[in-house]
């Protein structure tokens, strides 16, 4: 490694430790004894000779956030180069690069570190938050950001009755944000929010709650008088149709036209060149608000460099060494291949667990009533699950390299590892007893019928978008084994969920197993109807409970529970005794009930890393869009030598 | 003949109208709207999307009016010129189509060329040698590109160029030529990206071709016509390509219409395996995105093409057989 490695302190080193993980603030590095001389890219000589870049000294804040590299100290150059399928579809990945919110998840995707926020302070009863935010942090156009642009996202774009008719709550009910001095700002809300900073680095970090005023008010109705007339000029009905052209909540969106060139932002690359359909090109960002240990302004990286290609054709630029990191869209099918290209290709394959295998929801709310009673019967879902051979899945499907697993969110920090094992075991025996004293008597063809006697079958109608063929194949053939008999048909993804909301399919598959933030963010995953787009049962019941009584339909006393616990869950502290209390009655009431069936858990995923790309966190706990991707594991500074 | 356009253009605008009235119907019956598709794909990497955001989404878009007004919305603009916003992508659908239609046209310019310098004289070898070891050849190597599906052509054909000449997959260029300025080097990398779709594209219509003008040049070698001729004294080359093979271009040259609207559209399903910067993929997934502005410009387009096509096919005709006149 370069010469710079001597003053460079990593996150291996003793001495620099702060606060928080693997990241200083300027008085922790003075008093671990760093002294840091800035330095920056080459490649804005240039730009800082003719006087069209100030010096770094002056680009970066007087508070510059320091981050220890994984490695070592990088040298800067080069283009990383990434693939998405398109725009906006398998791009979080590459857009997790780049990203930055307010705060960030530290690797251990437990910890909540500083990020474009110094610090934070709740108040007691966690309906309002205070944060820090650095002095002298800039813009990518160089424009002063600050307490202003959090104050105007929330006031002028989240609160604007002409932008969002329906004001999101994903901040907080009725978000506010007010300023307190000239790098305080508050954000508060009607009802307490223990989880907002849990949802903003995680699955929140894709959109970020500030946006930059100086560049936006000149567009915006409440601060240009010539707001409409301007937008008509441009070629749209009011100005918050051309507002909306503009700005996106999702970062991702900004950069899809050459709007995106025009619009600053804090990410450590900025969109360069005009976007096509084919292809982004982004360039380090000279105003970026991170050095290293050793003083140089971070991104390593001068520029970053999107192609979009089908997945086929991502598999084969893999091989051909075209692709120098990918985590988003990799499958595991595909790891031989890769696998045995890897030498020739100049890459290494992590496998962090990240992936579960298949659900399976019988729907306990069915329109039918004949179904439902089967289906609401624990009996018949317990069978069910003892019917599973999930070895063998686990060996058919992942190369043996998953877990059988009962369906439960992974790595809960108030999880017991017997609740993955429950009622896995595969016992047909057991499983046809249950069936029988159902009542469920087995015809002379072997199949099992209604306790009336009239023919039983299940119809499955599943989606390829979330189990192969395969999959519904084996799952036929066990379900057979114990005298179901099962009718599975192909659908599309919207008719699978049309079904869904209507309760009339019999097996809903659609429910992206939550990780812990996401559950912080979004109890409502855990509990019925499971899944907004495809409700998996249950959709009567949360009409009842919200409803207090007066729509939708009685659920059982489980549920009601569940629901009670939801609604204070909301309002506790993640990591706080009752929240961990509330956790653990969630997952014993969804496994008693058996709510969901699940089969395999903890899949490796396979994630593509160049040999020439370094700073590379190694021991990744995983990789997940819940997560932000890349973002725990700070992109910025990754090199390539 | 003034009379006889004019016609045929009230006719052309009358079709394209049905046409684009019929799409747009067919592309609404599937179930889901771009909203909701935008949203599943959001879910498929792992998004959360709320019913209000989808409700927003759609908002946005006009996609909670009635068919029958976003079609007449769309349709007056249309009418004047202006095609709308693709939703995907986020912009002008002219810039998308813009962008997308110069290298669409190389694409299938180089594949008309290819198919016609191909066929016709393997054709015309064919028909004159017939029953020869040539004739035979290619014949079989014909069939075999007839049978052979266009898609799976394309994944063999890009494997083998990915595995034994190292070149990169996907696309027209390589990773490190598509940004660059127009060069030398970069003319040269776009023309071997070429090779393998310009067979792919190509080659069921060769087959196609050559079948067609070994059938024709053999259906003339045997008239009166030709044996009069050959007892002036015509040299047989001079003889061959002055009378039989002109009327046997006949057929062919009828068929320029749709082949051109098949080469411009670029079969969608190879451009989508190759990740071919052509209009095909384009297409293709703005059906199945629901992007219904993008999709009516293309459907229009392409008809308008066909329409152009069979135009200038009938004025070929004309030129070339003279016993064809405008009723």
């Amino acid at each position: 490694m370069p010469a710079l490695a001597a003053n460079c302190a990593t996150v291996a080193d003793t001495t620099a430790v702060g606060a928080f993980p693997q990241q200083l603030e300027i008085e922790e590095a003075a008093a671990a004894g760093l002294t840091l001389t800035y330095s920056d890219n080459p490649l804005f000589a240039d730009d800082v000779a003719s006087g069209k870049l100030p010096p770094v000294a002056e680009r970066l804040p007087e508070q510059p956030l320091i981050e220890l590299p994984y490695e070592s100290c990088g040298v800067y150059g080069g283009t990383i180069e990434g693939t998405s399928r398109s725009a906006e579809s398998g791009s979080a990945d590459i857009l997790s690069w780049r990203q930055v919110a307010l705060v960030q998840m530290a690797d251990d995707l437990v910890t909540i570190v500083p990020n474009v926020a110094r610090s934070w302070k709740w108040n007691d009863t966690f309906t309002a938050v205070t944060f820090e935010l650095r002095k002298g942090h800039k813009w990518s156009d160089g424009a002063p950001f600050g307490v202003d642009d959090v104050v105007f996202y929330f006031e002028d774009i989240v609160n604007n009755k002409d932008l969002s008719p329906e004001p999101t709550q994903e901040w907080g009910k009725n978000a506010h944000a007010k300023k307190i001095d000239d790098t305080h700002v508050e954000i508060s809300f009607d009802e307490p929010f223990p989880g907002l900073l849990t949802y903003m680095a995680t699955s929140g970090s894709y959109f970020t709650p500030f946006a930059p005023k100086h560049y936006f008010e000149k567009m915006h109705g409440a601060y240009s008088a010539t707001a409409d007339a301007d937008a008509k000029a441009a070629g749209y009905d009011t100005w918050a149709k051309r507002f909306d052209a503009v700005w996106d909540k999702w970062m991702d969106a900004q950069t899809l036209t050459a709007t995106g060139l025009e619009v600053p932002t804090l990410e450590s690359h900025v969109l360069e060149i005009e976007p096509t359909t084919e292809q982004r090109l982004f360039k380090a960002n000279p105003y970026y608000f991170k050095v290293d240990s050793a003083g140089q302004q971070l991104p390593y990286i001068d520029r970053v460099h999107e192609r979009f290609l089908n997945a086929d054709l991502q598999l084969l630029a893999i091989l051909n060494s075209e692709i120098d990191f990918k985590a988003q869209g990799t499958t595991l099918q595909n790891y031989p291949t890769m696998q045995e290209s890897s030498e020739k290709g100049g890459y290494e394959i992590l496998m962090p667990p990240g992936a579960s295998g298949p659900v399976l929801a019988f729907n306990i709310t069915h329109k039918d009533p004949k179904l439902r009673q089967i289906y609401s019967d624990l009996r018949f879902r317990t069978a069910i699950s003892h019917a599973i051979n999930r070895q063998e899945i686990d060996q058919v499907s992942y190369f043996d390299l998953g877990t059988p697993t009962q369906a439960l969110p992974p790595n809960l920090t108030f999880s017991k590892p017997e609740d993955s094992q429950y009622l896995i075991d595969f016992d047909l025996d057991k499983a046809n007893a249950l069936l029988d004293e159902m009542g469920m008597a087995k015809g002379s063809d072997g199949l099992r019928t209604y306790p009336d006697g009239s023919p039983f079958t299940i119809l499955w109608e599943y989606s390829s978008q979330f189990v192969t063929p395969e999959f519904v194949k084996l799952m036929s053939d066990y379900f057979k084994s114990v005298g179901l008999n099962v009718n599975a048909k192909e659908q599309t993804s919207e008719a699978t969920r049309e079904n869904a909301k209507a309760a009339t399919s019999d097996i809903n598959m659609e429910w992206d197993i939550p990780y812990e933030p996401t559950l912080i963010a979004d109890i409502s995953l855990y509990t019925p109807y499971y899944s907004e787009i495809s409700p998996l049962f249950g959709i009567g019941w949360k009409q009842w409970f919200n409803s207090d009584g007066a729509e939708g339909e009685e659920p059982p006393d489980w549920a009601k529970e569940m629901f009670e616990l939801a609604t204070e869950w909301k309002t506790v502290l993640p990591g706080s005794e009752r929240y961990m209390q509330i956790g653990r009655r969630l997952i014993d009431l969804n496994l008693e009930n058996l709510t969901i069936i699940g089969t395999v858990g903890s899949i490796p995923k396979p994630i593509i890393v160049k040999n020439n790309l370094h700073n590379v966190m190694r021991e990744m706990p995983t990789v997940h869009f819940n997560f932000g991707y890349i973002y725990p594991y700070r992109a910025e500074q990754w090199f390539l030598q | 003949m003034t009379r006889f356009l004019m016609r045929r253009l009230a006719y052309t605008l009358a079709t394209l109208l049905l046409v684009s009235l019929v799409s747009f119907i067919i592309i609404q019956a599937a179930p889901g709207d771009f909203a909701e598709i935008y949203a599943a794909k959001k879910a498929d990497a792992g998004a959360v999307i709320s019913a209000a955001q989808i409700a927003e989404v759609r908002r946005e878009l006009g996609l909670d009016q009635p068919w029958y007004v976003q079609y007449g919305t769309w349709l007056a603009n249309a009418a004047r010129g202006d095609f709308g916003q693709s939703w995907t992508w986020r912009r002008p659908v002219g810039a998308v189509i813009a962008e997308r239609l110069p290298l669409t046209l190389a694409i299938a310019f180089a594949t008309l060329v290819f198919m016609y310098v191909v066929s016709i004289p393997i054709g015309v070898y064919s028909a004159v040698r017939r029953y020869s070891f040539g004739d035979h050849a290619a014949s079989l190597i014909g069939y075999l590109g007839l049978a052979i599906p266009n898609f799976l052509l394309a994944l063999v054909l890009m494997y083998l160029s990915q595995r034994y000449f190292g070149q990169s997959v996907g696309g027209l260029f390589s990773p490190q030529y598509s940004l660059a300025p127009w060069s030398w080097e970069k003319l040269q990398d776009l023309l071997q990206h070429l090779i393998v779709p310009v067979i792919v594209l190509g080659t069921s219509g060769t087959a196609f071709l050559i079948r067609a003008m070994r059938a024709a040049v053999l259906d003339e070698l045997d008239r009166m016509y030709v044996l009069s001729a050959k007892a002036s004294g015509l040299s047989p080359m001079q003889l061959l390509l002055r009378y039989p093979v002109r009327i046997a271009l006949v057929p062919i040259a009828s068929t320029l219409g749709w082949r051109l609207t098949y080469v411009i559209s670029g079969a969608p399903i190879v451009g989508v395996v190759l990740s071919l910067p052509d209009m095909g993929p384009l297409f293709l997934n703005s059906l199945l995105n629901q992007d219904m502005q993008l999709a009516g410009a293309l459907i229009f387009l392409y008809c308008a093409l066909t329409i152009i096509g069979t135009f200038l096919s009938d004025v070929l005709l004309v030129a070339l057989d003279p016993r064809i006149r405008l009723e």
